[in-house]
């Protein structure tokens, strides 16, 4: 199965729906078993019910996951080769991305030295665009980890689906290896954890070159920035919009998604513009969203 | 505060915010149970934090901007590549603005 976006990620939660209930009820024997999980949230995962998408991630892979019982966790240089041999595609579709995150620290005023600083550590060039669209001097400290809050709490979904790889590593490893997760990285290894995969090194192996090419990208598109001297009007600046347009596609997952996509457009278009230079808006607009979509599927299964 | 420091400092936020993000996903899931409306509602976060990024985004651009949005989208919608629908969606908004420039 090529990946090469996060949209298998949506894509598996469709296919999921459509599994009958009675499918979903022969891998309720695997509550308590899974490796790194606690027992009730184990019992969540496997609610014949679930509604978060890496749940669905999980429950698809039971034969994996009977293996991973089996197999302890290695770590081979074969499985980082055949990591960094799937990354490369995804380093090529990512650098316009990072292109246009270099253009637009250079355009808010950050120094080369910040803006390799920020891309190395932060590594999440969606909250930087959203935390540098509300730059000030001196810098805004709390609304800037405020918008890495609110942008990159997906990252949290995330992690737990990785449990039986990262539990089955030492601490320091584990810890050091989440800081570079990505919504590409996340994608394939599951992919790969699913099918009974069981070498780390893959995950190292796709981590290092898309780190590496992030890097570069954002450096060039920092760097001819400052030689192009685009005006903030420029075409090319809208290619850190159309990253999170395209992104958004994958994310629709049916017509349940209306009503809720829309109160949330509706409220952080509102709340933008009373409390303008914030990102208010998208937590405003998220939150409603999200009680939307609960409230109506509360009320579609009575 | 001098501006260096305040920018060295905004960054080191947005990592250590980031890398709980990254970590605390997988700590706080092992130890807790979040409701079933939790749950539900949770499961609507993705799409619902990056269309209140994108609609006042586009909202407060040039009108233009949803001409790009909706070559990038119909690009995605079809090829699946992230790299692509960007490229597709900027080299659209030139077309635009140089067919906006030749009719003025």
């Amino acid at each position: 199965m090529a990946v090469n976006s996060p949209l298998t990620v949506a894509g598996a939660a469709t296919v999921f729906n459509r599994i009958p209930v009675s499918t979903l009820a022969g891998h309720l024997h695997l509550r308590g078993k899974l490796p790194g999980l606690g027992r009730v949230w184990q019992a969540a995962l496997c609610d014949p019910n679930p509604c978060l998408e890496f749940s669905a991630l999980l429950t698809r892979c039971r034969p994996c996951h009977q293996r991973c019982m089996e197999a302890p966790i290695t770590f081979t240089s074969a499985g980082f080769w055949r990591g960094v041999r799937r990354s490369l595609p995804l380093v090529a579709g990512l650098s316009p991305f990072g292109f246009v995150v270099g253009l637009i620290t250079q355009h808010h005023g950050l120094s080369v030295a910040q803006c390799m600083t920020m891309n190395a550590f932060v590594y999440a060039g969606a909250s930087e665009l959203v935390a540098l669209a509300n730059w000030t001097h001196p810098a805004p400290i709390l609304a800037a980890a405020f918008a890495a809050l609110v942008v990159n709490l997906r990252f949290a979904l995330m992690g737990p689906v990785l449990a039986p790889w990262l539990s089955g590593i030492k601490t320091v490893p584990r810890y050091a290896s989440l800081a570079v997760l990505v919504d590409h990285s996340w994608a394939i290894s599951v992919t790969d954890m699913r099918n009974g995969g069981r070498d780390f090194g893959l995950y190292i192996g796709i981590s290092v070159p898309l780190w590496l090419g992030w890097m570069v990208a954002t450096t060039a598109g920092f760097l001819s920035a400052s030689t192009l001297q685009l005006p903030s009007n420029h075409p090319l600046f809208f290619g850190a919009l159309a990253a999170f347009v395209a992104l958004l596609v994958p994310l629709w997952r049916g017509k349940n998604d209306i009503l809720p996509w829309l109160v949330a457009a509706g409220v952080a278009v509102m709340v933008a513009h009373a409390v303008p230079h914030t990102s208010w808006y998208i937590v405003s607009g998220a939150i409603s969203g999200c009680i939307t979509g609960a409230l109506l599927e509360t009320k579609r299964h009575e | 505060m001098n501006n260096t420091l305040s920018v060295y400092l905004a960054i080191a936020a947005m990592a250590l915010v980031t890398w709980a993000c990254r970590c605390g996903g997988y700590l706080l899931f092992s130890r807790i149970t979040p409701s079933p409306a939790l749950r539900r509602a949770l499961a609507y976060l993705p799409g619902c934090i990056f269309i209140a990024y994108v609609v006042p985004a586009l909202m407060s651009g040039p009108p233009q901007n949803w001409g790009g949005a909706a070559v990038t989208m119909a690009t995605m919608a079809t090829t699946r590549n992230v790299g692509l629908s960007i490229a597709a969606g900027v080299v659209s908004l030139f077309a635009i603005d140089g067919a906006a420039g030749f009719f003025n």
